[in-house]
């Protein structure tokens, strides 16, 4: 419990000390050991009222972060209502040596009859991770005789060094369901302390801290539900309920958040122009690649190709010592770029940016939080969540998003972790809010074209044609792009196996386009034992070998998470299954599922002729985010895909023929 | 020397991951700046060896050279060397870059440096200073083992990487291990012990032809190996320790009588432990009140047992707690008693306390949680890393349900009960623990017994369905499941761990595996936390569409539930046998009402298969309207050797085409 969030807040404060510089907390603290009196009907409590059938509940915590000086005070009270519940009694508490320790740390189990059991054992300190001079530890301690029906309770507080300053925040959501739980912050005091402001996020609604009479801000919280993990939802970190506080110097003005990204953006702004201020090396590199009458987006094209030639250092593995022994030196401009012909993301985009403002484009940074990680939340007004870019280019009154830096992503595709997010346009006039454009499912198809053989013992074997294209191509190449042929071979050879049923076997023969930009093209044979079951004289024959996955993942009838796709897709197959000799079609299913409208579409259509039956099968997942109340429809659209793809057509051996 | 005895099942370490976040993290701290350096001799001339031509195409690294070498001191301290010399062949084999190695404060490092040697020939050299340190994740909730982790620069293909670092050990018990055979080839493997005047040592090699060492005067003894094959992991294969080549050494003091030549057996073994452990285990006042309360309702000797064996199992929390001599000493039972917890050797110590406490006597027993480590020829305890009680049964306790007795005829009747195990109840054994051994540490000595693996009839899955078939091929029906032994302990693993409301959810997830559309309509689990009796699990669903109609035809697969196995896992290409986790029987008998108007047109043919270590036969009969579709599946040894598998591979061919066949039903003219 502590666990994660501590994990978190490590690896942020981590980051704090040695990315972005640190401040000050003054003086220390003390913490407040009383125990909360009991309630008797908590003892009694024999599972949890609001969501029955746990194995455990939060029955109060509190949490106090007192930013004066540099602490915060954990109070946890818990109730374990199974054997599985009993895990909760071991209590895990990262922190970074040196910047934090844990101290006050206070325990006990209240057995269900009242009686109870203080924490005496030992407090081990775990090395979680040392190195480069930096120890992550962890206080470890377990509590004792923990069975079902008991409570357990521990306090603790994490006092930081108070030379150092962090912004903070309340995770308000845990695994566990919580009952009851105060929150509270002592802001920083004195004449020259920063303004606190605080922004929620993971709730419905916004949690407003109330500003106490003390001058602490507090919040309490009931019946937080806990976080349920599900297949296909979103990163768990980005549900999770939280309330995060940021601080501004009280010699800033307060600024909107409209102000706050205005400032930012003539910062950025000014930076990039600064970056790009190299117009002579720019033109002659227009000049070279691009010919005056070429059509607009022609150029456009031959400058993304140049820039994608740039070598790109963001996608090397290198250690230190192997960058210094290269001599690479830090690039100041475009022009260093270009000279060198190396470079990191951003400043391969900027590249981009500069030639396609030199061949007279209107071309624009846009950063952004890639939606693998987080969403942009410009409330929060932190310009550092931004860490990734695009560029906008305006064309003919179209706007083009595109990423160079992007390796193996052809000109107008984007990564999908980069559409349909919410970014932040640099401009000169004061920037721009904009959202990239949503993944289309037709940009990332897997065309499978099979051209089978079916034996009388049942058995398929035959040729298969994968064609991966758009995002599933590019997203391939860049998985790939270290590995060898025969590493290539293993993985796209492991996938294509993993959608056979068992007893399926491919083997690649050939591959081609790993370097685009068209199709990533895998050929291979396939056979599969027992595919078609003899059923006395007759034989089934299943109307596709590829099974579809995501079926599994929605056979609970109910969920609590949103349906989260990383990008949408099609599928689009092509099975031609050549029958035995003799043997012919006796009948089809005649009741074949198929969606043809709506964000989910799905068809499967047999047909025969002579003795071949041909199968064409295809299926359009449009979207990539479905809210929960969805869940129901989305669940049967996939059952018909199961269903339909299941499918079985009665063959006629010649010895039924005949007897027919 | 790892630590014994304490290591639980299914917890594994995920190194590669951990050590790319970890290095990660280094990098981003910052590491030393770039040195031109100089390799030493035994690693530039290894890397200038030629590879065998013989060499597969997709083998990602060659260990060109391997180097041990273990130097023991009169005080039985070891400092041991280890060299190693990898060349990456592709770029899969960029990770044995990464130097792994556990380290704690008995067994410090205190050397380390690594070199690579890129094709420009410019040497890269990192030092120990450079590795990330970390607790091992996912092990015990606390012990002082940890792992470091040093990253080599340009460990890319073509480039040979190799290493050299020195650990000591001051071992309690004076083992060494020589672990030469890998995944990846390696051509040239040495290892050199060497020992005071006078000492002396045995050894055994395991998985692997013997060879003799050669010696020196200064009684130093090296065994060198070339052309090692690779291992390959392959599904459903024994433990890697039990087909990976290694050489156990033993070395004996000639002052020491508990280490002199005679000594080093099982029996000697045993009392070494028995040593350790004693006055472990003396009860307390609390104790003897528990022990009272939890027996004051019993009548026998074996209800004794079965209350106090029940109690530690379901009370005492898995917790491990191992800081030096802590790997092998338990706690003492008032400790454990106290605080409700303890890792394997303290829930056996405070049940050995409480049986004493009941009259009843028993002997502490140490395990291996894998099959195939053991070897009975050569006693060492290195090999184990769990430990279980031998209770002493009165010779008027009836042993009919207690599979788990061995009748010794030096020690008697000896129930054997693993109390760290959370779902086995008292009579049955953990699967691993069947068909393996045990050192019983008995007072006047260790003794290794065999364990029994346990017959299929004692690990039983009965499925018994009732369904309907309508016209338009829905199928709707109830299910009754009854389990005990191996099965029932799977079930109740799987339905504890979970929150009681998320149960339901693992029958949904169960019969998803089988059915493309259905609902589950209602379900509940009987006897799950009585460990004593057959955990039953009981269910209604319909299935729409389920039987398919195709003209005036419904195909019905009458295998609605469940899955034998796949002929995949024999596959010919295999190299080690397959192992089953244990022996069992499991039969479905399912009856189907099928619809109004149509008859049976086709059945599949009845099939019966006996390959000697599974058997499986399945027939229909059709009475009225009810078809009847019964199967049995039986497993009757747990290895398969490999010049068995082809017998195995068309047993499970024959029973993977039953389980697919189908009915067909025929609407009726009349």
């Amino acid at each position: 419990m502590p666990s994660s969030r501590f994990r978190f807040l490590m690896l942020a404060l981590l980051f704090c000390c040695l990315v972005l510089g640190t401040v000050f907390v003054p003086v220390g603290a003390t913490a407040d050991d009383q125990w909360l009196p009991v309630n008797p009907a908590d003892l009694a409590l024999k599972d949890n009222p609001a969501s029955p059938g746990s194995n455990a509940m939060i029955l109060y915590r509190q949490e106090h972060t007192d930013s004066s000086n540099a602490f915060f005070i954990e109070y946890y009270r818990i109730k374990i209502f199974t054997e599985a519940g009993k895990k909760w009694g071991d209590v895990e508490i990262p922190f970074l040596k040196g910047r934090a320790d844990i101290k006050d740390i206070r325990a006990r189990t209240i057995r269900p009859d009242g009686s109870i059991v203080p924490f005496s054992g030992q407090v081990f300190e775990k090395e979680i991770v040392k190195a480069g001079g930096i120890k992550i530890l962890e206080k470890t301690f377990t509590m004792p005789d923990v069975q079902p029906g008991c409570i357990i309770e521990y306090q603790y507080r994490v006092q930081y060094d108070t030379d150092y300053y962090w912004n903070t925040g309340w995770n308000i959501q845990e695994d566990l369901f919580t009952r009851d739980a105060d929150f509270s912050i002592r802001p920083p005091e004195g004449p020259d302390a920063p303004r606190i402001f605080s922004r929620s996020f993971g709730v419905r609604e916004q949690i407003k801290p109330v500003k106490q009479k003390n001058g602490d801000y507090a919040v309490e919280l009931h019946n937080i539900a806990g976080l349920t993990e599900e297949d296909y939802m979103l990163p768990k970190d980005m549900l999770r309920g939280r309330v995060e506080f940021f601080f501004k110097s009280p010699y800033d003005p307060p600024q909107t958040t409209a102000q706050y990204w205005k400032q930012q953006d003539k910062k950025i702004n000014s930076s990039v122009d600064n970056y790009l201020d190299k117009k002579s090396a720019l033109q002659e590199v227009v000049a070279q690649v691009t010919a005056p009458a070429d059509p607009p987006e022609v150029k456009l094209r031959k400058l993304y190709a140049r820039v994608q030639a740039i070598r790109n250092l963001s996608y090397e593995d290198q250690t230190t010592q192997e960058w210094k022994r290269e001599k690479l030196k830090t690039n100041n401009n475009v022009e260093d770029v270009l000279k060198r012909n190396y470079g990191y993301n951003r400043e391969i985009n900027d590249v981009f940016i500069g030639l396609a403002r030199a061949a007279g484009f209107e071309a624009n940074q846009v950063l952004l939080a890639p939606r693998d990680e987080r969403f942009f939340l410009p409330d929060l007004q932190d310009a550092s969540e931004l860490d990734d870019d695009i560029v906008r280019v305006k064309l003919s009154g179209q706007d083009f998003f595109l990423d160079p830096a992007a390796k193996f992503y052809p000109f107008g595709l984007l990564p999908w972790n980069e559409t349909g997010v919410s970014g932040f346009l640099i401009n000169k006039d004061g920037g721009d809010f904009i959202r990239t454009p949503s993944p289309k499912s037709s940009d990332a198809i897997i065309e499978r074209h099979a051209t089978l053989e079916l034996a009388t013992d049942g058995s398929l074997s035959g040729s298969v044609d994968v064609d991966f294209t758009g995002i599933r191509a590019s997203g391939a190449r860049q998985e790939e792009r270290t590995d060898d042929e025969t590493g290539q071979k293993k993985d796209m050879g492991d996938e294509i196996n993993s959608w056979l049923p068992r007893g399926g076997k491919f083997e690649i023969t050939k591959m081609s386009g790993w370097n685009g930009p068209g199709p990533l093209v895998i050929s291979g044979t396939l056979t599969i034992a027992g595919y078609a079951t003899p059923a006395g004289h007759r034989m089934l024959l299943p109307l596709t070998p590829f099974i579809a996955p995501e079926g599994s993942a929605f056979e609970p009838a109910t969920r609590v998470n949103a349906i989260y796709f990383s990008f949408p897709y099609q599928q689009h197959d092509v099975i031609s299954f050549k029958l035995p000799p003799g043997y012919t079609v006796e009948s089809l299913p005649q009741h074949l599922p198929g969606v043809t409208e709506g964000a989910i579409q799905y068809s499967i259509a047999p047909a025969a002729q002579g003795n071949t039956l041909e199968v064409k099968r295809r299926l359009d997942v449009q979207g990539f985010y479905y809210d929960v109340s969805l869940y129901g429809a989305i669940r049967q659209v996939f059952e018909m895909v199961k269903t339909g793809d299941d499918e079985q057509a009665v063959l006629q051996s010649p010895t039924s023929a005949h007897q027919n | 020397m790892s630590k014994l005895f304490c290591s639980r099942q299914h917890q594994r370490i995920k190194t590669r991951a951990f050590a790319s976040f970890l290095l990660g993290g280094a990098l981003l701290l910052g590491v030393p700046a770039a040195r031109s350096a100089d390799a030493p001799a035994w690693l530039t001339d290894a890397a200038k060896q030629a590879l065998p031509a013989s060499l597969p195409k997709d083998v990602v690294a060659v260990v060109l050279y391997s180097g041990q070498q273990t130097i023991v001191k009169t005080d039985g301290e070891t400092e041991t060397r280890y060299r190693e010399v990898d060349k990456i062949l592709r770029p899969e084999g960029k990770h044995y870059g990464t130097v792994a190695i556990y380290f704690s404060k008995m067994t410090p490092i205190t050397y380390l440096k690594a070199w690579s040697i890129p094709a420009d020939g410019k040497i890269y050299e990192v030092k120990a200073r450079d590795a990330a340190e970390t607790q091992i994740a996912g092990g015990e909730f606390y012990d002082d083992l940890k792992l470091k982790l040093l990253d080599i620069p340009a460990s890319d293909t073509g480039n040979v990487v190799g290493y050299e670092y020195v650990q000591k050990d001051r071992p309690f018990i004076f083992l060494d291990t020589w672990d030469f055979q890998r995944r990846i080839p390696v051509l040239r493997a040495v290892y050199t012990l060497q020992l005071p005047d006078g000492w002396k040592y045995d050894s055994d090699w395991v998985n692997y032809n013997q060879l003799s060492p050669q010696s020196s005067a200064s009684n130093e003894f090296t065994w060198q190996l070339n052309n090692i094959l690779p291992v390959t992991v392959e599904d459903d294969m024994p433990p890697w320790r039990a087909v990976a080549g290694r050489l156990d050494v033993k070395y004996f003091s000639p002052q020491n009588t508990l280490q002199s030549e005679q000594a080093g057996s099982w029996r000697d073994l045993g009392l070494w432990y028995s040593s350790l452990v004693a006055s472990r285990r003396d009860s307390t006042p609390e104790i003897q009140a528990e022990v009272a309360s939890l027996t004051a309702g019993a009548k026998t000797p074996l209800e004794k047992i079965q209350a106090i064996t029940s109690y530690v199992q379901r009370h005492i929390r898995y917790v491990a707690i191992e800081i030096g001599i802590g790997g092998f000493q338990p706690h003492t039972a008032g400790d454990v008693f106290k605080n409700q917890y303890g890792d394997c050797k303290d829930k056996v110590t405070l049940l050995a306390a409480m049986l004493k406490d009941a009259g009843i006597d028993s002997y502490y027993s140490l395990a291996q949680i894998d099959r195939g480590i053991i070897q009975p020829q050569f006693a060492s305890a290195g090999v184990f890393n769990h430990a279980i009680l031998a209770i002493r049964l009165p010779s008027d306790v009836p042993t009919t349900n207690l599979y788990a007795t061995v009748d010794d005829p030096k020690l008697g009747k000896l129930l054997f009960f693993d109390p760290t195990d959370e779902y086995t109840p008292v009579g049955y054994l953990p699967d691993t623990e069947q068909d393996n051994y045990v050192l019983v540490a008995a007072p006047d000595g260790g003794q290794l017994v065999h364990l029994p693996i346990l017959a299929a009839a004692t690990n039983r899955l009965m499925r018994i369905g009732q369904f309907t078939v309508t016209p338009a091929g829905n199928l709707t029906g109830n299910v009754r499941e009854i389990r005990w032994g191996g099965p029932a302990v799977e079930s109740r693993a799987e339905y504890l761990q979970v929150a009681p409301k998320d149960r339901a959810k693992l029958v949904d997830q169960f019969l998803g595996t089988f059915l493309d559309n259905f609902q589950l309509q209602s379900a509940s689990v009987g006897n799950l936390t009585q460990f004593d009796q057959s955990f039953t699990l009981d269910y209604t669903l319909a299935a729409p569409d389920y039987a398919k109609e195709v003209g005036d035809l419904i195909v019905l697969r009458p295998r609605v539930l469940g899955e034998k196995g796949s002929p995949d896992i024999a596959s010919s290409t295999r190299k080690y046998p397959v192992e089953f986790s244990e022996a069992t029987l499991q039969t479905d008998q399912f009856d189907f009402t099928l619809p109004a108007g149509y008859k049976v047109d086709d059945l599949p043919a009845p099939v019966k298969v006996d390959c000697g270590f599974i058997s499986y036969q399945s027939h229909f009969s059709v009475t009225g309207n009810v078809l009847h579709y019964a199967r049995s599946f039986q497993v009757n040894r747990v290895i398969v050797p490999v010049r068995d598998l082809a017998q195995l591979r068309s047993a499970l061919g024959a029973i993977a085409a039953d389980e697919r066949s189908s009915v067909i039903l025929k609407r009726s003219l009349n």
